[in-house]
């Protein structure tokens, strides 16, 4: 409980030096890039299989029921709204949280953030800033990414394996939501970038302790990442449902 | 309020912290003069570093009082901590560069930070132009040996004892009025150690800066400190100018002698004054 309240305090004033002072775009956009490009082939790789595995499922159980031609609708929604999003920020925090809370980590062991500090800049201005955007705007279009590739991935499985061609798999995904699925989807990777990159900046921005220090700075960023994620998919799911509740009238 | 000449540069007035249980400083009180270079010796854990953070504000003392230039610490608002610290350069135990800069940047950080910027708007000065930074980067860089053929390189392209005086340039190109190091020579070739410690003095005597090192390192401060203050179990054990020192029959006191001589025997090293 101490660490997430101490992770909330850490949120507030990364919001506040966000609205209090002037944005480095280039640092930012720069940041981005190197996050992007640095898990892309990841993604890739993990999105194809996250899509081929779950059209592979589905399709098992649908053709029991002689509803294949559902494979797609059924496929997207899960793998948009629900599956995706949480393979792919769990890789994410494994890759750009890892090394977040390395760098940072080893910046403060190594005195440079108190050096920041001393020279008249505010680091969490100047370090963690920059760093968040560009993790929550690159874990945002690397999810997108990924869901893309996971719907090929998706695809291709429905036409080799259960006989779907893309136009029926295609078809057959406004039946099972359509804009909201993707909205949903869009919406956690969102949630789920800003904690992959909250968590990676607090546990490497408050490391201690030499080597070991930001060794454990990183094992931390990992659980708590994860455990955080997991927490926020059963919160946001349920807010999710009931949004469609609300504006959609149940679906 | 400007503070007179005559006011220390920097005071603890019965200083006190503890870390839990611990006490690291209790009752601890002493004047450090404009110009003078002060070595805070003693053991690990002894409360040298932590006296060093309090100088720049950056612990509060449990009880008692710091000053710097008159200025009690425990009254200043975070704008006036800020102005402290500017005042109080701090070159830290390791070079604490950043890497992703070159060595221009990191000595230029110092230079275009915000605060140093809003200090020289809020005193009707103009914000320094890149040429005006560029001028300072190389003359900082000669004062501290270094020629300006390494500006373009990064940090881990030059050798550990060059990082250290791209460090001590990066503090001094904002023009502190004291310097504040945490163990300089840790980590040095005796060789190395040497040139530091003389640049520490020639400092001192070429910008009149007040300097106060943190240190374990009885043989640097023979060489080059003007007074010596050795710290254990939470206080001040011997607090004096080298002769005093010498004179000391406090173990601790004669310990660190001991080693001095024997670096002394090794080297080839002079530390007597």
């Amino acid at each position: 409980m101490k660490a997430l309240g101490l992770l909330v305090i850490f949120y507030r004033d990364i919001f506040r030096s966000i609205l209090r002072s002037k944005q480095n775009k280039r640092q930012i956009f720069q940041q981005t890039v190197e996050v992007y490009t640095r898990s892309f082939s990841t993604v890739v790789f993990a999105g194809i299989f996250v899509g081929a595995i779950l059209t592979l499922q589905f399709q098992l159980v649908l053709a029991d029921y002689e509803a294949l031609s559902m494979l797609g609708g059924i496929t997207t929604s899960a793998c948009v709204r629900e599956v995706g999003p949480l393979i792919i920020s769990f890789l994410l925090a494994g890759k750009i949280g890892a090394f977040t809370a390395a760098e940072l980590g080893t910046m403060r062991v190594t005195e440079q953030i108190d050096a920041i500090e001393c020279l008249g800049t505010d680091p969490l201005e100047y370090l963690v800033v920059p760093r968040f955007i560009a993790i929550v705007n690159a874990s945002i279009l690397l999810l997108v990414v990924g869901l893309l590739v996971s719907l090929a991935g998706s695809m291709l499985v429905a036409l080799l394996v259960a006989g779907v061609n893309p136009l029926q798999y295609i078809t057959s995904i406004p039946r099972f939501g359509g804009f909201s699925v993707f909205a949903a989807g869009m919406f956690k990777s969102m949630v789920y970038g800003t904690i992959v990159a909250g968590v990676a900046c607090h546990q490497g921005f408050t490391a201690s302790g030499g080597a070991k220090g930001v060794g454990k700075a990183v094992t931390w960023a990992a659980i708590y990442t994860n455990l955080y994620i997991v927490l926020a998919n059963f919160v946001t799911s349920q807010l999710i449902d009931l949004m469609n509740q609300i504006f959609a009238g149940g679906h | 309020m400007s503070a007179s000449a005559n006011t220390p540069a920097i005071r603890f007035d019965s200083v006190s912290k503890a870390f839990g249980s611990k006490k690291i400083l209790s009752e601890v009180s002493f004047e450090i003069a404009r110009g003078e270079i002060v070595f805070v010796l003693g053991k690990s854990g002894m409360g040298k570093s932590v006296t060093l953070k309090h100088i720049i504000g950056v612990m509060k003392p449990d009880a008692g009082r710091v000053f710097v230039e008159g200025k009690d610490l425990s009254t200043l608002d975070s704008r006036g901590l800020s102005g402290v610290r500017r005042r109080c350069g701090m070159v830290f135990q390791q070079p604490a560069l950043l890497d992703s800069l070159t060595v221009y940047e990191n000595v230029a950080f110092g230079l275009k930070s915000p605060e140093f910027r809003t200090a020289r708007a809020a005193s009707g000065q103009k914000e320094l132009t890149e040429n005006e930074i560029q001028t300072r980067v190389v003359e900082v860089l000669e004062l501290v040996k270094l020629d300006s053929s390494i500006l373009n390189l990064n940090p881990p392209q030059i050798s550990y004892g060059m990082q250290k005086r791209v460090s001590l340039a990066r503090t001094l190109a904002p023009g502190p009025s004291h310097l504040l190091f945490d163990e300089p020579t840790t980590g040095l070739d005796p060789i190395t150690t040497q040139a530091v410690n003389k640049l520490i003095r020639e400092l001192s005597d070429k910008l009149k800066v007040t300097s106060v090192v943190v240190s374990h390192d009885m043989a640097c401060a023979l060489q080059i400190a003007d007074r010596v203050l050795v710290l254990d179990q939470a206080r001040i054990l011997v607090w004096g100018t080298i002769p005093e020192i010498r004179q000391s029959k406090e173990p601790l006191i004669q310990d660190f002698l001991s080693e001095a001589l024997e670096f002394e025997s090794q080297s080839g090293q002079e530390v007597h004054r």
